[in-house]
């Protein structure tokens, strides 16, 4: 294929010496030509070509002008200047301002033109790849950091898995124990020992607290087995808002639905979906101790965009394509630090204090979604608020693929 | 009438003792403890109980191991096991574990005695 060549020079003469001395090299060289740096710009950004090469003193400006304004467009395209004899030091000015070399216009200009082109175009090349590797290397880089983290969040989650379960044998045989036997002593003491009695009544109390204690930390630790069916997300979070309403009225906070009517259904179980919203609502909450507003934003989107988990590969959680069914919560409250973003959805993590809670709710909240093969993602901005996004499968296209 | 007779695998010695005594405490049944899983098979087969209590997560054979034994004899295939577990809670797997009820730990006395009536009853 020729190489197209862009010759922008207001002499006639050295257009035309220009175009034989290329004619006569053994490469298929089509040499465009403009006058001055108006047309040659138009010309640059109108058509793609291999190389310019560019008189410095041009009619109406000059070289360095021309790629002044070709960088200011973001163009990239070879740019070589032609010089009159004695300006290189003008040229060499050029080069640090990105023009890829210089020729002067003397008895040697014929002989080095081809050379000077095909060498341009050469570091051209070559540089438009190693930008391409540079940005495949940091690509690469931030996958590897994003597997990293989700690797080192799994192994953090199944060591509490595991911590969990052996909690509830060990923790759950000594209350049996206690258990049966304050039964038994029930039994046993007189109804004129009310004191024992009591004794008793707040030992099975306890029992049954170190009990709940133990549930709750299984059920973070496993997400039990999910109930999967197409549900209403609209219908899932009107319940959840329900049980925190009594929460807003208290805490002064305007509650602003926009929700889209008519969405097609989610792929979820609709007791673990409550409790995600149940989980992201008192988050917003407790964000905003002042009152504030929770944008509550349900959508249905076609994903069109690779990034993270969305893409063609078999163990991509999205494919592209494929519906998803968004929900945003979106609070005007205190915002959290980009150090504590990054920690927000590990076990154990809270800015809440020893009375806020146990640091379990957001981790939780991403279990479940994770089970769901979906997507929990936040952002957020310190004094603004934060918004946290749940992508979920829609129930048609999951069903549609699984035949 | 006739005391129902409850046989108790479990290595919790202090869980079995409480059992034995709650249970029999109500007038109603006869309670064998065994606390060496490897043992149940004999237990079973010496007692004839007419329920076994066996738990699940215990050294040498567990809980599968020693229903599968259990199930393979013909004498004792027909009485009912229900599992006695600390590792899922009440209601958590549809109530039963490989085909067998379970009762959760911790169990109030109470509870247990209405479990076992349940079972007996079926």
């Amino acid at each position: 294929m020729a190489l197209k060549i862009l010759l922008i020079e207001d002499n006639p003469d050295h257009i035309e010496i220009t175009k034989r001395i290329l004619r006569k090299t053994s490469e298929d060289y089509q040499l465009d030509s403009a006058m001055d740096s108006r047309e040659g710009l138009k010309m640059i950004f109108e058509g793609s070509y291999d190389a310019v090469l560019c008189d410095y003193r041009l009619p109406d400006s000059t070289a360095l002008d021309v790629l002044k304004e070709i960088n200011n467009k973001n163009k990239k395209v070879p740019f070589i200047v032609v010089t009159a004899l004695g300006n290189e030091k003008v040229a060499v000015d050029m080069m640090k301002e990105g023009a890829y070399d210089y020729i002067v216009k003397d008895v040697l200009y014929s002989d080095a033109l081809d050379m000077v082109i095909k060498k341009a175009i050469d570091r051209y090349r070559v540089n438009k790849e190693k930008e391409r590797l540079e940005k495949e290397v940091i690509k690469a880089y931030r996958e590897l950091k994003e597997t990293q983290g989700q690797l080192i969040q799994a192994e953090k989650l199944s060591a509490v898995g595991q911590l969990a379960s052996g909690v509830a044998h060990e923790v759950r045989n000594p209350l049996g124990i206690i258990l049966q036997g304050v039964n038994y002593l029930e039994k046993k003491i007189s109804a004129k020992e009310t004191d024992i009695y009591e004794i008793l009544i707040m030992l099975k109390d306890n029992v049954k607290r170190a009990d709940k204690i133990v549930n709750a930390l299984l059920d973070f630790s496993r997400a039990a087995s999910l109930d999967l069916k197409p549900e209403d997300v609209n219908s899932i979070l009107e319940v959840s808002i329900s049980l925190v309403r009594t929460r807003f009225k208290f805490e002064n906070i305007d509650v602003i639905m926009e929700t889209k009517q008519d969405m097609p259904s989610a792929l979820a179980d609709k007791n673990k979906l409550e409790q995600v919203f149940i989980n992201l609502l008192l988050n917003a909450i407790q964000a905003m101790p002042a009152g504030g507003k929770i944008i509550i934003r349900t959508y249905d989107k076609i994903l069109e965009e690779i990034k993270k988990g969305i893409g063609r590969r078999e163990d991509d959680c999205f494919r592209v394509g494929e519906k998803a069914i968004i929900i945003e919560i979106e609070d005007t409250g205190s915002g959290i630090s980009e150090e504590n973003l990054k920690k927000i959805f590990d076990p154990f993590f809270t800015t809440k204090g020893p009375a806020g809670g146990a640091g379990l709710g957001l981790s939780v909240t991403q279990n479940i979604i994770n089970e769901h093969k979906g997507f929990i993602s936040v952002e957020s901005q310190i004094g603004k608020g934060t918004k946290l996004t749940v992508i979920l499968h829609a129930a048609e296209d999951v069903l549609k693929r699984e035949g | 009438m006739d005391k129902k007779k409850i046989l108790i695998i479990d290595d919790e010695e202090g869980f079995t003792k409480m059992v034995k005594l709650n249970l029999e405490e109500t007038g109603e049944y006869t309670v064998k403890i065994e606390n060496n899983s490897n043992n149940a098979f004999m237990a079973a087969k010496e007692f004839k109980p007419d329920l076994i209590l066996l738990d699940i997560m215990m050294p040498g054979m567990d809980g599968g191991d020693v229903a599968s034994e259990l199930k393979s004899d013909n004498a004792l295939k027909d009485i009912p096991v229900v599992f006695l577990t600390a590792i899922v809670k009440e209601g958590e797997i549809d109530g039963s574990i490989g085909g067998h009820p379970f009762i959760a730990k911790p169990v109030s006395a109470e509870d247990l005695v209405k479990h076992i009536k349940k079972y007996i009853a079926k």
